[in-house]
């Protein structure tokens, strides 16, 4: 075999190693991900505080602000009466119920039935929301600067303008790279 | 054996061409899949669109909440102004961003007494809130033929850890989400943060 047979055919390495990148953003992106759980302190907390409205976790029995054993028992129990897989950690599907239901809880008690749509946000939780409504919790709940922290900033900057400047960027370049064989 | 230099610089081209067309051609198939999901979802919406047919609807059954699931279209949101009608879909994910704005889960349903959080990419339709200003109104239509009607209160760029404008709220409110700056290729470190409060009927009314 001829250093130019070699030559000849290696194009077809790369290619074969490549192909798979062609579909590989696209599978990425439509996996299911339930997303980098929350682990600050503020949003500990904050789900502590909800957990602890709904009769999950006992009132001083947990250290605020840290996943400790208790806690995450609780968001177990959380996620199981959810229909969410019992991780035990502050997913972003965890926190979209506890945020919705925490905010139910305020619904509820402001416009009586008013936001029917809002309590059903959260699914099964309609049924122990009500209870819940009652007493200090409701205040304590009460939305507004209160808990900001279980929010988290959604990404925005889509891949597509990247993609396409660096895949034409390449291509540019592997054009020059490779047209140039006969010098 | 030994590469020769022109052969070396000739698989670097291949090499890099390949990965080029394929970013390209990722590119490409994800804004597709966006407009043919987009297009597919906007005829859910057509009875809000039309306000003759849409009076009719709702005089009848009241229409079923249902929690919607991620990557389900949620609303149509519309700003005659600035030129944007798209679908909203639920979830704020990357592939539910791919497909179009996208409702953060958690936050108020179009319409509700709370907080609305919608995020968008700035390469989509959300590219153009750069030219919204207070005053600007903004529509979101339900699957059911309701209407809610916002006024723009304010545009602001915050950084992209200030989650004061996602927090609930008491009010109606509608917030649009997108990055700052307009034009920088990766990620944005701060968010173009569109805020509207909901118009009751009679103000909708005397507006349009």
């Amino acid at each position: 075999m001829t250093m130019r047979d070699i030559r000849g055919r290696r194009p077809a390495l790369p290619v074969l190693l490549l192909l798979p990148l062609l579909g590989a953003p696209v599978f990425a992106m439509t996996g299911d991900d339930y997303g980098s759980p929350y682990t600050s302190a503020g949003e500990i907390q904050a789900a502590q505080k909800i957990l602890q409205g709904d009769h999950y976790l006992k009132a001083g029995r947990y250290e605020a602000g840290r996943m400790d054993e208790r806690t995450i028992d609780a968001v177990r129990a959380f996620q199981r009466s959810h229909f969410i897989p019992d991780s035990g950690l502050l997913d972003r599907e965890t926190v979209a119920q506890l945020v919705s239901h925490g905010s139910a809880v305020v619904a509820e008690s402001r416009t009586g039935t008013g936001s029917g749509a809002r309590a059903n946000r959260g699914g099964e939780s309609t049924a122990t929301a009500p209870a819940v409504a009652r007493g200090s919790e409701v205040s304590r709940t009460t939305p507004g600067e209160g808990q900001p922290g279980l929010r988290s900033m959604p990404a925005t900057a889509g891949p597509v303008p990247w993609m396409t400047a660096l895949g034409a960027v390449l291509l540019g370049g592997g054009l020059l790279l490779a047209r140039r064989r006969r010098v | 054996m030994i590469l020769s230099r022109d052969g070396f610089r000739r698989t670097v081209g291949h090499v890099a061409l390949i990965a080029g067309a394929s970013l390209l051609v990722s590119a490409a198939s994800i804004s597709v899949r966006g407009w043919i999901w987009q297009g597919r979802h906007a005829d859910l919406f057509a009875i809000a669109v039309e306000p003759a047919a849409g009076a009719a609807r709702s005089t009848g059954d009241a229409p079923t909440p249902r929690p919607p699931r991620r990557g389900e279209a949620l609303a149509l949101l519309r700003a005659p102004r600035l030129g944007i009608e798209t679908v909203v879909v639920e979830g704020t994910d990357s592939r539910s961003l791919s497909l179009g704005p996208g409702h953060l889960e958690g936050s108020a349903l179009p319409g509700a007494p709370d907080n609305c959080v919608i995020a968008g990419h700035r390469d989509g339709p959300f590219g153009r809130l750069r030219a919204a200003r207070a005053g600007d109104v903004l529509e979101l239509a339900g699957q059911a033929g309701d209407v809610a009607h916002y006024r723009v209160l304010s545009v602001e760029v915050v950084g992209k850890d200030d989650t004061r404008a996602l927090a609930p709220s008491r009010e109606p409110r509608l917030t649009l989400v997108t990055c700052y700056p307009f034009h920088v290729l990766g990620r944005a470190r701060r968010r173009f943060v569109v805020r509207a409060a909901r118009l009751d009927d009679r103000g909708a009314q005397e507006l349009l």
